[in-house]
């Protein structure tokens, strides 16, 4: 008896007991999806070349944008206004790539769920920006829906760049234009960003 | 411990061969990413350092390309994470699987 006392028992040894005598698997992360997989290198593609796009177009230096007169800067085929459909676009597919992982989060068990829960507080927690409004307004999802929230985010945060509405400031002194090496960087964040996305989706492919 | 035939220290061998087998794959999985986020990170500063001595960038536009690294952070510790449960659930579910047998053999039911 005195082994069942309450004090002996810890909440993870109670867990383990509790999974193990039902015998049952458990589901901590939700299953591998070809098409999700499929479209997010869709999506990859498509942003690259508008990337592409903006990288050959815009011009080099601040002083090039600078020299830039406002009505020419209307006309430049790296302002804003040429880029608008394009951005649109993304934001529509990262929107499409939320709601496909959505339709696969409730095949999550609770101890999963409830795992995920703790570890996108502590990453918010740690590494807290303006991302964090658009993750907010998502309530109970997994990590791998996470992780397109804050595609989507930066999709629209770089619409704001190109118009000048950054957080951080105007980058186009007013012209809407960007410089090469802003689409530069772009490229490298897109990326990253899509190869960590990637490797945990692999990850879980032929289990 | 042997009960009705079943030899459980056998059982545990299996498991623990069998869980290896899982954690052998998922860490080179789990590996890989962490190498990647080292290269990366130096690839990043490196990025700016040179566009910054070229003239290409001021303190905003790294501050603007740094923020969007920050973004690419979280996705990567979500990534971790998925690897890291992935592995967790595979270890959970090949020892639940191993034991199940065991278990219902010894006992002459199917009880789990």
């Amino acid at each position: 008896m005195k082994l069942l006392n309450k004090k002996y028992i810890t909440t993870p040894s109670a867990l383990f007991f509790t999974i193990f005598i039902t015998g049952c698997p458990v589901h901590l992360v939700q299953p591998y999806d070809a098409d999700l997989y499929s479209n997010t290198e869709n999506f990859y593609k498509k942003a690259s070349s508008v990337i592409a796009k903006g990288m050959s177009v815009s011009p080099k230096t601040n002083k090039e944008i600078v020299s830039i007169s406002s009505a020419a800067a209307e006309q430049h085929p790296g302002n804003y206004k040429k880029f608008k459909d394009d951005y649109d676009a993304l934001l529509v597919d990262s929107n499409a790539l939320i709601l496909r992982s959505l339709a696969n989060s409730n095949q999550i068990g609770k101890i999963g769920q409830d795992l995920q829960a703790k570890i996108e507080a502590v990453i918010e927690k740690s590494l807290p920006n303006e991302c964090d409004s658009l993750q907010d307004s998502f309530a109970n999802v997994s990590l791998t829906t996470r992780n397109y929230i804050d595609l989507k985010c930066i999709i629209g945060k770089w619409a704001d760049e190109h118009q000048g509405k950054g957080p951080k400031g105007d980058l186009t002194y007013g012209k809407h234009i960007l410089k090469e090496s802003n689409w530069e960087g772009r490229n490298k964040t897109l990326f990253n960003g899509i190869l960590a996305i990637q490797k945990a989706e692999s990850s879980k492919k032929d289990n | 411990m042997i009960i009705n035939n079943v030899d459980f220290d056998v059982t545990i061998k299996e498991a623990i061969a069998a869980v290896k087998l899982v954690t052998n794959e998922g860490w080179d999985e789990l590996i890989d990413i962490v190498e990647n986020i080292g290269k990366s990170l130096a690839s990043d500063v490196a990025f700016v350092a040179k566009k910054k001595l070229s003239g290409e960038y001021e303190e905003m536009d790294a501050k603007v390309f740094m923020e969007d690294q920050k973004t690419v952070a979280r996705m990567r510790l979500r990534s971790i994470a998925i690897i890291t449960l992935k592995i967790a659930e595979q270890i959970w579910n090949t020892i639940i699987k191993v034991f199940n047998t065991a278990i219902n053999t010894a006992i002459g039911w199917t009880i789990l």
